[in-house]
């Protein structure tokens, strides 16, 4: 788990994160919302920070990379592509990557409509009911779902971080996304959960239970 | 000042020395006709009626100082169409006159009324004007007419005349507008919607250097200020003019047989619904303010159960409950069909219910306008006075009885304070003009900094507000798509029509908050609740809303379905805010009462009967007087207890209680709870407090306060709050078309995201700047901190050390409300705290 909410495994150089929504902070400004330019980059800015410090081969997208149709935003895409164009990139559809499949070709991204398997990995966008019996792998990473928790203190204090989820069968990572909401979960006490928090501008990964 | 003296006989003549000569037949002539209409029945105009007029046929601008039900209506209308009449005097030919007269209102429920006070004066005249009201709930085919062509009187809210300044023409529609009457002016300064006012007053002078602006307002201590708002630079011949009409009330406090046996806190009043129940039953309508919804809904169930024989007689009035169920109640309340309502400050305005003869207030109205103001609420006949119960909900509460009459009688009442530089509102309004008819910069510029609002607005702060509306703030890439507000052809303009019908779906101050409809699963809507309250809730659970038992069925998207239960349920929801803080003027008040209970007779009931509770206060502890500032020191089985009284207000408190717990963890590292009540505070910690340290190193120093402020109190948390409604008037947060709520939702960003983006990546956003200015002046009351702060710097402070809890330390322990301080870091805060699974 890396605190930039994004997972790596380290043997095969291989990044994952989920729920990116490039192109979201355009979409508000061409709907008129003032929303700052600069965050704009941010998401790319940081991608590209984890791609070179840990010379990452290989992203996986869980869903929802672009937010919705192409705009400013996703021609910045356009031109970090460039930049990282020897980089794999593997998308599992999301319900927000509406863009047509040319786009994509012409951004090099390998599409799955579904899931993909890799590793007896699977790769999903919306979380799988925990009941389902998982056949010919053995965990699952999806997204979709933004997870948050709420945690509270003592005394009224409360606090609500992104997290990583991780249940019986899956983990549900956390939108990788700057511009993205939170959705508050509640763990049940099997479940393991990971909050990533900024101390003293760095994030940090912390359990919580 | 000189009123006219019109020369009156039946059917006779005004006169006014001041209009010139040529005009003074005519001006005879119009008065002539208001006196016979007057005579025919067999009615006398108001001196302050007659003093309107006079000064508005002058070319006065002014405030109007009188009380609903007076005949302010008559006082401001009238001269408008006696204006009329003066400059045509075949008046009663019909001709396309277009607008002559706007009254805004703050009420759509006003409207109705108004509406027809003003017809009945034309029929009776045979004057052929038409009167047209413009709210919210007006329909699309009446709007689009009322865009084409304007009655010649129109009642409207500031929404609503925002809404025309976003169509296109809207300079044609007002060409022939002679005079405003802002009504309530009372209730809209002091909000956004003051603000949004005083802007389209701005334009429509802009348009009509002639116009005639009035305010209508119920007594505050800041009259002239009221006016000079209203107003602005531009003020012209201005004039106050007071009703002076003395309405009769009377206060009777409610009270305990022994104050030794009555509970010293946290009954909330109910121990005394015996003695309520006796008036209930000698009046004829009667209305229960409560102070909290929460508070409403108990008080209307325990009535209920204890005195079921109410039961059809008896409603429930407030704020979340569903609209059509209140009008409802507001109706049979009109007609008498109602002995009981018990409400919220849902009830202080509206319309008069003549039938209510007495209005009960539970627990402090925190306040004496709106003390003044509910007691208003009964009493309507001519000649009735006004009956108001003031019942208390902890015995020190008694002193507030004494307090408020004191106050009433020597005429203290409360200021109204305008809010400043509201860069939302004004955002919000820029892009008004920019999508009807574009604007000029440097002319709208001109208009803005002649409102009260904006006088202090400088250069840089308008050029980001530009920058705002037209690259989308700081423009990093011009290339992007943003451009919303674009130069054409000089003027600034919004051409593209999904903006423009964004903007203009979302004008408007008011924070519709993040509620969840209630509805019956047969139907029917019961009302809202916040999200919270729910979330506590499993299904199959009951609790109490408007009145009645539910239980919860199921969720879906934003609305809560229940159906009704046979259980009994001592759940009730709460809602967010409600905790007004008491009236810098009511606690001054208090200070003096309480020191009064002390002398060997006082005068009023209250205090003779509190007497045995103070002195038991004076001989555990001490009372404070008004030179002393009583700070109580203590330890319990619960930790070490810091007991402060300073009487300045629940805000006041709260943000003192903060810096202390951060001044003093600085002297040593400690951790602790506080809470508060309007009297005074209490820190707790598990190790002793240093109290006598931290006076002698500056405890009450109001140096470097707002930087301690900021250490303090969570604010970013605070300020985010604040955000919200800000980010939602300026634009960033699109609420969505009506009923269509999934079309818009990839443009849906919470005001939090919101807030985390803009303070990282721009930090110099107005927005941000506001969203901290506001929760230090309305959050934490910093100028009364400020003043606070001084008056206990020449205090003398008197420590005692009492051993139990005392009669003013009483209340404050049972307030459950326990704000936590802590200075620990983030990460370690992350640690300690729990995650605490919400199981299903």
């Amino acid at each position: 788990m890396l605190p930039y909410k994004a997972i790596y495994i380290e043997k095969h150089k291989t990044l994952i994160a989920s729920d990116i929504h490039l192109g979201k902070v355009g979409h508000f400004r061409n709907a008129g919302i003032a929303i700052p330019g600069g965050l704009a980059e941010a998401d790319l800015i940081s991608l590209d920070k984890i791609i070179k410090e840990l010379e990452v081969n290989e992203l996986f997208v869980l869903g929802d990379m672009f937010h919705s149709g192409v705009n400013y935003d996703v021609r910045l895409f356009d031109a970090w592509r460039d930049v990282h164009h020897s980089l794999d990139i593997n998308l599992v559809k999301g319900n927000h990557d509406v863009m047509s499949d040319e786009i994509y070709n012409h951004f090099e991204i390998r599409l799955h409509k579904k899931y993909f398997l890799w590793n007896r990995f699977l790769f999903t966008h919306k979380p799988l009911d925990e009941s389902v019996q998982l056949n010919g792998c053995d965990y699952v990473f999806c997204g979709h779902v933004h997870p948050g928790v709420r945690l509270t203190g003592k005394a009224k204090q409360t606090l609500s971080l992104p997290c990583f989820h991780f249940t019986e069968k899956q983990c549900i990572l956390p939108a990788f996304g700057e511009f993205t909401g939170k959705h508050i979960i509640k763990p049940n006490g099997r479940d393991r959960v990971f909050v990533v928090a900024k101390s003293e501008n760095e994030y940090i990964v912390l359990k919580v239970d | 000042m000189r009123a006219v003296k019109p020369k009156h006989k039946s059917g006779s003549k005004g006169t006014s020395a001041e209009i010139e000569r040529s005009d003074t037949d005519r001006t005879q002539f119009a008065y002539s006709i208001i006196y016979d209409w007057f005579n025919q029945n067999n009615r006398q105009p108001f001196e302050f009626q007659k003093q309107a007029w006079h000064y508005y046929l002058n070319g006065y601008n002014g405030l109007l100082n009188a009380p609903t039900g007076s005949g302010k209506t008559y006082a401001l209308w009238l001269p408008v169409v006696m204006e009329y009449i003066i400059h045509n005097p075949d008046y009663k030919k019909k001709r396309p006159n277009g607008i002559q007269m706007l009254w805004i209102t703050p009420l759509k429920a006003l409207s109705k009324d108004i509406e027809k006070a003003m017809k009945d004066v034309l029929e009776a005249l045979e004057i052929p004007w038409q009167v047209s009201t413009r709210t919210g709930d007006t329909t699309q085919s009446t709007r689009a007419r009322q865009n084409k062509n304007l009655h010649e009187v129109l009642i409207t809210t500031p929404e609503s005349v925002h809404v025309m300044l976003s169509q296109k023409g809207y300079p044609g529609l007002f060409k022939g507008l002679k005079a405003v009457i802002v009504d309530e002016w009372h209730e809209l300064l002091g909000s956004k919607r003051g603000v949004q006012t005083e802007l389209a007053l701005s334009r429509l002078r802009g348009l009509r250097h002639e116009l005639k602006v009035w305010g209508v307002s119920a007594t505050i201590g800041n009259l002239d200020e009221a006016m000079d708002v209203l107003l602005g630079e531009n003020k012209g011949k201005a004039k106050i003019v007071r009703a002076e009409l003395e309405k009769r009330i009377e206060i009777r406090s409610v009270l305990p047989d022994e104050v030794e046996k009555f509970p010293w806190a946290g009954h909330l009043g109910i121990r005394l619904i015996d003695k309520i129940i006796p008036i209930l039953r000698a009046s004829k309508s009667t209305l229960i303010f409560t102070n909290t919804r929460s508070q409403s809904e108990i008080w209307y169930r325990k009535i209920l159960e204890l005195y079921p024989e109410f039961a059809g007689e008896i409603a429930l009035h407030h704020g979340s409950i569903d609209k059509e169920m209140r009008n409802w109640v507001e109706r049979a309340l009109h007609n008498g069909k109602l002995k009981v309502v018990v409400c919220t400050s849902s009830l202080d305005l509206g319309v008069d219910f003549r039938p209510v003869d007495n209005v009960i207030q539970i627990g402090s109205p925190k306040g004496v306008a709106r003390f003044l103001q509910r007691a208003g609420r009964s009493g309507h006949q001519p000649d009735a006075v006004s009956r108001i119960y003031f019942v208390p909900t902890h015995s020190l509460e008694l002193v507030e009885g004494a307090a408020l009459k004191e106050a009433i009688e020597q005429k203290v009442f409360e200021d109204r304070q305008p809010i400043l530089k509201p860069y939302d509102v004004l955002i919000q309004y820029l892009v008004t003009l920019a999508v009807s008819e574009g604007f000029d910069e440097s002319a709208v510029y001109e208009e803005v900094n002649s409102t009260f609002a904006f006088q202090t607005l400088r250069d840089d702060e308008w050029s980001w507000i530009m920058k705002f509306i037209t690259t989308g703030g700081d423009a990093l890439k011009n290339y992007d798509e943003y451009r919303k507000v674009n130069f054409e052809e000089g003027l600034l303009r919004l051409s593209d029509r999904r903006k423009a019908l964004f903007h203009k779906l979302s004008i408007g101050t008011i924070d519709s908050d993040l509620s969840m409809n209630v509805r019956y699963l047969s139907g029917g809507r019961l009302g809202s609740i916040e999200e919270g309250f729910i979330a506590s809730l499993k299904t199959g659970d009951t609790f109490s809303f408007a009145g009645r038992n539910v239980e919860l069925v199921s969720i879906k998207e934003n609305t809560a379905f229940v159906r009704r239960s046979k259980k009994r349920s001592s759940r009730v929801p709460s809602w967010a805010g409600g905790r007004m803080p008491l009236s810098s003027r009511l606690t001054e008040m208090l200070r003096v009462k309480l020191n009064e209970a002390l002398e060997a007779n006082p005068k009023d009931i209250e205090i003779r009967t509190i007497k045995p509770l103070v002195t038991l206060q004076a001989l555990r502890s001490a009372v404070p007087k008004s030179n002393e500032l009583l700070i109580e020191k203590f330890e319990t089985d619960e930790g070490h207890h810091l007991f402060v009284y300073p009487f300045e207000g629940r805000l006041v408190h709260e943000g003192m209680a903060a810096i202390f717990s951060y001044r003093m963890s600085q002297l040593k590292p400690m951790t602790f709870s506080y809470a508060m009540n309007d009297y005074g505070f209490e820190l707790l910690s598990d190790t002793e407090i240093p109290i006598e340290d931290a006076i002698n190193n500056n405890l009450f120093s109001d140096e470097n306060l707002t930087e301690d402020i900021y250490k303090s109190i969570n604010s970013g948390e605070l300020a985010k709050r604040r955000f919200r409604p800000i980010a939602r008037i300026a634009g960033l947060i699109f609420t969505g078309y009506p009923g269509k709520y999934k079309t818009t939702k990839n443009l849906q960003a919470s005001a939090q995201l919101l807030f985390e983006v803009f303070s990282k990546y721009e930090p110099g956003s107005l927005l941000l700047k506001q969203a901290h200015e506001e929760m230090l002046q309305f959050q934490l009351e910093e100028y009364r901190l400020r003043i606070a702060l001084e008056r206990i710097r020449k205090q003398k402070v008197i420590l005692t050390h009492p051993g139990r809890p005392t009669p003013f330390a009483f209340p404050i322990m049972v307030d459950f409300m326990r704000e936590k301080m802590s200075s620990e870091k983030l990460e370690d805060r992350v640690r300690k705290m729990q995650l605490k699974y919400e199981k299903d």
